[in-house]
């Protein structure tokens, strides 16, 4: 009889703690992070990872999941995610309209909802001009993180050693262009695969005409690539092809670490990059480099000295759901906070990036920051007062316009078809876009 | 029903199982049910698909056929077609005329016969990714040094752009896709060939019948059956072709070096379209098929006629 009293006892004591302890002890709440940091991949990577390290341990109760994929794959894993309805509860991704679906879908979070719970991010520290590019029907559905302001370089070895001035103008481009190809030289590293780097360049050239400027910054409303703008720059670039300006192979050289390796072996002697390349650069690549204008175009309307393409680039991204969630919300504005914040401050302290978050840039000495690319371009840019212009690929609202564009640009690089053809498959996939 | 051997069995056997009909169910149903997920529902899945309009996100919304009809009014997609056929028709020329030639020169190579081997073997345990790389480095123009050696040995007329070129790029991609999978038939002949009885191949010779001869005559058609494995395998490679096109060049300039394989994941993810990507991959679905079972016809008769 004790026997089985104390055996019954001994179950329902187990019973009980199966049923409490999970409850004494309870599981931290997990908040999924995906970011393109790849430890040990770079300094970058690695100061953001820190930090994340550090909300670790500081908040116990909250397990911080950190999901990686590296470029542009993120945009396949979050709409596939999205799609089997297992969304992290943040992401990191561009701004403009590669967020359309998902805004429109419901899938991000309005903002402001975050902002009333955030101690760090205001929303009078971002600009304006940086919000709209994360603003979908009046609201915002995302935080813009970074701005992105395009450098060109010249290597000063190559310029000194065939006497040759920085052009200023486009004959004069087009002349030490002439002069370096006589000597086996590539002109400039802009090449083209996927867009990149070329679509900066051509939207820079774009930018030079009013039209240009307009038609971009109205080109998700308007969806017309017609206007003289576009279609100059687009006979500037194919006459850039033809005369040899970019390197012969722009597609085996096109993207952005093949084209900085090219300027890096010392045989280019123009090189257009943005900030995210800059931790590539050696010292003596740096020391060797001078920053220059891009060359005005010859019937331009303004001044490429004054403006160089950049704005926002990246942004931070909240699941509209896990936000919602009770246990989740806290974990979700700490991890806010860290991305939008710390991460964003120790990369800024750097060199490794510009925070669209003046409170955050506040903070940052410039003659502190070790990533000399950076400090250099900074000074020019405050020195010159360079302003960014809006991107088109940016102001494109849909993935196939923004592809289609993308291989365009390849095509035209490529010399596979000319401006006009160019003018009109970007068109003709606006138009398409219209219809639907 | 020669070759079946489930009609040969012995009557009591075949009382046995008719008795109990329900064990036959419960031995197949795992494998029923595993091969119903994991291949008929997401080919019944893709195909109810690819009558919507669906970016993943949003709800699928039924357009018929237009996924369809849009698919075959592009213009990209014909040359995606173009490219896929002439991809599939040089691969089968070469990788089977190579895969044969290196296997026969393997089978009667006595003395570094496994060193051999395994180099023909090397390029297959490649990642596709690496070799892709590897390749754009090679045929880069500016750096790469096949325009140099062609330069240094006085062959300047040839050099050409190769993956910038819309004429040529396409030709550039094929020749990692082709070069690295050679390997792999070199291996499934040789072992089709060292299958055949070596008292056919002593008799041959006794008879006087050259390499030339006891290769065409005896070796290819005796290993007809391994052939038509080779032959399916390119016609199902090339369809799905992907890593070498897309790491190269993104299936650019345009789609001029694209697959369908490349086609279908640039028009699924890239432009965020999943009812025109599961449109492409029925039609790759159906035309591989229809090529194998062409194939396979044309196999069975040749076997008939020999």
């Amino acid at each position: 009889m004790n026997i089985r009293r104390s055996f019954t006892f001994t179950v329902l004591g187990l019973l009980a703690m199966a049923v409490l302890l999970p409850n004494l002890s309870a599981a931290p709440v997990k908040i999924r992070i995906a970011h393109m940091w790849q430890e040990g991949a770079s300094a970058e990577a690695d100061a953001a990872l820190a930090v994340l390290k550090k909300l670790q341990a500081a908040h116990p109760e909250f397990e911080f999941v950190s999901e990686v994929v590296v470029g542009d794959e993120m945009r396949n894993k979050i709409r596939v995610d999205v799609a089997a309805n297992n969304a992290p509860d943040l992401w990191q991704f561009w701004a403009g309209g590669v967020l359309t679906d998902y805004a429109n879908a419901g899938v991000l979070l309005d903002i402001s909802k975050y902002l009333a719970k955030s101690k760090v991010v205001k929303k009078a520290d971002i600009a304006d001009s940086s919000w709209a590019t994360c603003t979908f029907n009046a609201t915002i559905r995302a935080v813009p993180r970074n701005l992105a302001l395009g450098v060109f370089l010249a290597n000063k070895t190559l310029f000194k050693k065939y006497n040759l001035k920085y052009p200023k103008t486009w004959a004069e481009f087009l002349a030490v262009g002439k002069t370096f190809r006589a000597n086996g030289v590539i002109p400039t590293n802009i090449g083209s695969k996927g867009g990149n780097p070329s679509h900066f360049w051509y939207g820079d050239l774009v930018c030079q005409y009013t039209s240009g400027l307009a038609g971009t910054a109205n080109l998700s409303t308007k969806l017309d690539f017609t206007a003289p703008g576009f279609v100059k720059a687009a006979k500037y670039c194919q006459q850039m092809a033809e005369a040899g300006m970019f390197p012969d192979d722009p597609m085996a050289n096109g993207d952005w670490a093949p084209s900085i390796a090219l300027y890096a072996q010392g045989n280019v002697a123009m090189c257009y990059t943005f900030p995210w390349m800059y931790g590539v650069f050696t010292p003596e690549m740096i020391e060797n480099s001078e920053v220059i204008q891009l060359p005005k175009l010859p019937d331009a309307e303004r001044d490429p000295a004054t403006f160089i393409q950049g704005t926002v680039n990246d942004a931070y991204c909240i699941n509209a759901k896990s936000f919602d969630d009770a246990k989740k919300q806290a974990g979700i504005v700490l991890a806010m906070d860290a991305l939008t914040y710390d991460i964003s401050l120790s990369l800024a302290q750097m060199g490794n990036m510009v925070s669209v978050n003046n409170a955050v840039m506040a903070k940052v000495d410039l003659a502190k920051i070790p990533n000399k690319m950076m400090v250099k371009a900074t000074q020019y840019n405050l020195k010159n007062k360079i302003s960014g212009s809006p991107m088109i690929w940016q102001q494109l609202p849909d993935n196939k316009l923004q592809f289609d564009y993308q291989s365009a640009v390849d095509e035209l690089w490529s010399k596979s078809i000319n401006s006009t053809e160019f003018i009109a498959k970007v068109q003709a996939s606006l138009n398409e876009f219209k219809k639907k | 029903m020669p070759g079946s051997s489930f009609f040969l069995l012995e009557p009591t056997t075949m009382n046995i199982l008719r008795k109990f009909r329900w064990a036959f169910f419960v031995f197949v149903a795992p494998s029923f049910l595993i091969y119903t997920y994991l291949v008929i529902f997401p080919i019944v899945s893709s195909m109810a698909y690819s009558l919507t309009k669906w970016n993943a996100i949003s709800p699928a919304v039924f357009v018929g056929l237009n996924n369809y009809e849009a698919l075959f009014k592009s213009k990209d997609f014909a040359i995606v077609m173009t490219n896929t056929w002439i991809g599939l028709g040089l691969a089968l020329v070469i990788q089977v005329g190579f895969g044969l030639l290196i296997s026969f020169l393997l089978y009667q190579t006595k003395a570094g016969y496994r060193a051999f081997r395994a180099m023909a073997f090397l390029p297959v345990v490649l990642a596709p990714a690496a070799v892709a790389l590897m390749f754009v480095l090679i045929f880069n123009s500016d750096i790469g040094p096949v325009n140099k050696i062609l330069e240094s040995i006085g062959l300047s007329g040839l050099k050409r752009n190769w993956l910038s070129d819309k004429d040529i790029v396409f030709y550039t991609v094929l020749s990692p896709m082709i070069y690295q999978f050679i390997g792999l038939y070199v291996i499934v002949l040789l072992a089709g060939m060292q299958s055949i009885p070596p008292e056919i191949l002593e008799s041959s010779a006794i008879d006087g019948a050259g390499s030339f001869r006891t290769f065409t005559m005896i070796i290819v058609p005796m290993i007809w059956d391994i052939i038509f494995i080779c032959v399916t395998l390119i016609t199902a490679g090339s369809f799905k072709a992907f890593e070498h096109s897309y790491l190269m060049t993104w299936g650019g300039p345009g789609v001029r070096s694209a697959f369908l394989g490349v086609y279908m994941y640039l028009r699924t993810f890239i432009d965020a379209n999943f009812g025109l990507g599961c449109a492409i991959g029925m039609v790759i679905l159906f035309i591989s098929l229809a090529v194998t079972m062409i194939f396979r016809a044309v196999v069975r008769r040749l076997d008939y006629q020999s």
